[in-house]
């Protein structure tokens, strides 16, 4: 027979373990459902609403992610002078790592974990608002196919313009990086400004990140907002999951990315 | 020319109205804490609400945060041959940077919009105007505990966030490096000392007190029906954020 505490001890935690494995599956398993139905979806789409949403996403988030990026471009560079002042006294490789760094890795990161917090936010409130207020069960009434009519240009809209505001995200990390390093520790415009580090395969990296994380985020905020119920809680409740479930998402796209992309450089 | 003039003075505008309302959330609150006036039993149903019922999505994050930061280090380490520092980069990057800012941001999202989409709604069916007739504390009563919990229970997860970081890059190096678990906590505990973990540990503490400020702030200042919940808790998110990236610059460049 098995001790009290062992059981207590080792059990109830792999049995919770399980359940969360379980909870996380059945997820997972309903935002990829979504994928198929938009993926059968897509030739209905509008390219109006896709525009609409491609500037909802990218122009409209502008503001924030310029604000964001010159901070992490700041933080970073400093990070980054501090050690190398430290260890190797040699502050002129900096910036092209710091260059290579941002396409590869965080630029597209953290732009769409922005973007997570923001137009995924946003995209849950608004669907969910229409859930649990029974307009979408009202467009099905209508004929019209609710994933064609909300989601489809919605996910489009992200593959359009989520490259787009990465770009601007990174270059304003960049540039702010390096006013840091100048002001801060004195590296020169000339060799903090340059860009031989970065080759093509990190620029291919970067722009299928940047292009996934387009798809995903949408695609599991439209999910958290479909699937809403019960009132103004249930929208919150939206808003959270949205968020949650697309950072989630992004970092988990971007570990099988960048293993992808070391693999690929290795062969 | 003229309109986007317009544009940024709104912008500023509404910016200073938001910091000025997060400035009297915060002292308002502070002034609760001496002598201490909040309700103890409140505040151990938030400890648990906020910190362990978090506690599998921070580890989920970490555990993606720890192999990332091997992942991106993986192509330098194979150019230079460096295989003795894999420890120490991936402790470095997620004690004091990576790791609390990814929690943070994960706690901003589920307990900061839970936080504030909670209020909104009281302030929607007029519970807090309720609140206030019956001469009953709304700062007392939920605020002080809940930001306290958020304080002590960001600190508690950056602390197991981190050492489960850790643990899934040490796998993910052994793994994709061929670096042996050994190799790897000798790197890392050679060249770390505990400033770097403790530094960590109190940019938990930071971005604890500010998601609390800043989901009351938004929370309580909710307005129009249903919809105004969802656009709350989006602000709130959208400002949790840039404050948390804020917070770090200051305390990367103050503390350095």
């Amino acid at each position: 027979m098995v001790p009290i505490s062992a059981s207590v001890f080792f059990l109830r935690p792999l049995a919770s373990l399980g359940r969360w494995g379980q909870w996380g599956g059945r997820q997972v398993q309903a935002v990829l459902r979504l994928g198929g139905a938009v993926l059968r979806n897509l030739p209905h789409a509008e390219p109006a609403a896709i525009w609409q949403q491609a500037r909802d996403l990218g122009n409209r988030s502008m503001f924030f992610v310029v604000v964001v990026m010159a901070f992490v471009g700041a933080i970073m560079v400093v990070q980054a002078s501090m050690q190398a002042q430290r260890i190797v006294g040699d502050l002129s490789i900096i910036g092209p790592g710091f260059m290579q760094l941002l396409v590869r890795e965080f630029a597209p990161t953290i732009v769409a974990l922005m973007i997570a917090a923001r137009y995924g936010a946003g995209v849950a409130a608004a669907l969910g608002a229409m859930q649990v207020t029974e307009q979408v069960d009202a467009l099905r009434l209508c004929s019209a196919e609710p994933i064609s009519y909300l989601v489809v240009p919605r996910v489009l809209g992200g593959l359009t313009s989520m490259p787009a505001i990465v770009v601007v995200g990174g270059a304003v990390a960049f540039v702010s990086g390096g006013l840091a390093g100048h002001f801060g520790f004195g590296i020169g415009w000339t060799s903090y400004f340059r860009t031989g580090f970065v080759v093509p395969s990190d620029v291919a990296i970067g722009f299928c990140k940047a292009a996934a994380f387009g798809v995903a985020v949408p695609l599991v905020s439209s999910w958290a907002g479909l699937s809403a119920r019960g009132g103004a809680r249930g929208v919150g409740q939206a808003t959270t999951r949205a968020v949650i479930g697309s950072s989630v998402a992004v970092l988990f796209l971007d570990l099988v990315f960048g293993a992808a992309g070391y693999v690929a450089q290795r062969w | 020319m003229w309109s986007l003039l317009y544009a940024l003075g709104q912008t500023g505008l509404a910016v200073a109205a938001d910091a000025g309302g997060m400035a009297m959330v915060l002292g308002r609150t502070l002034q609760r804490l001496g002598p201490p006036r909040g309700d103890s039993r409140e505040l151990v149903r938030a400890l648990k609400r906020y910190g362990e019922e978090s506690l599998p999505i921070v580890a989920l994050t970490a555990a993606f945060t720890g192999m990332i930061m091997v992942v991106q280090g993986a192509t330098y380490v194979q150019q230079y041959g460096v295989y003795n520092l894999v420890g120490r980069y991936t402790g470095f990057t997620t004690f004091r940077e990576v790791g609390p800012m990814l929690i943070g941001l994960m706690f901003s999202g589920r307990v900061g919009a839970h936080h504030t989409s909670e209020l909104a709604t009281m302030r929607m069916t007029e519970e807090l105007d309720a609140l206030r007739v019956l001469a009953i504390d709304v700062y007392e009563t939920l605020i002080l505990p809940r930001i306290l919990a958020m304080v002590v229970g960001m600190a508690a997860l950056v602390v197991f966030g981190d050492l489960i970081a850790i643990g899934a890059g040490a796998v993910c190096a052994r793994l994709m490096l061929q670096v042996e678990y050994a190799q790897f906590f000798q790197a890392l505990l050679e060249h770390l000392g505990p400033m770097d973990f403790l530094i960590g540990v109190q940019k938990g503490l930071a971005y604890g007190l500010v998601i609390g400020v800043v989901s009351t702030h938004y929370g309580l200042n909710a307005k129009g029906g249903s919809a105004g919940v969802g656009r709350a808790v989006n602000a709130q998110v959208v400002a949790s954020a840039v404050a948390l990236f804020w917070v770090d610059y200051l305390m990367t460049s103050v503390v350095r």
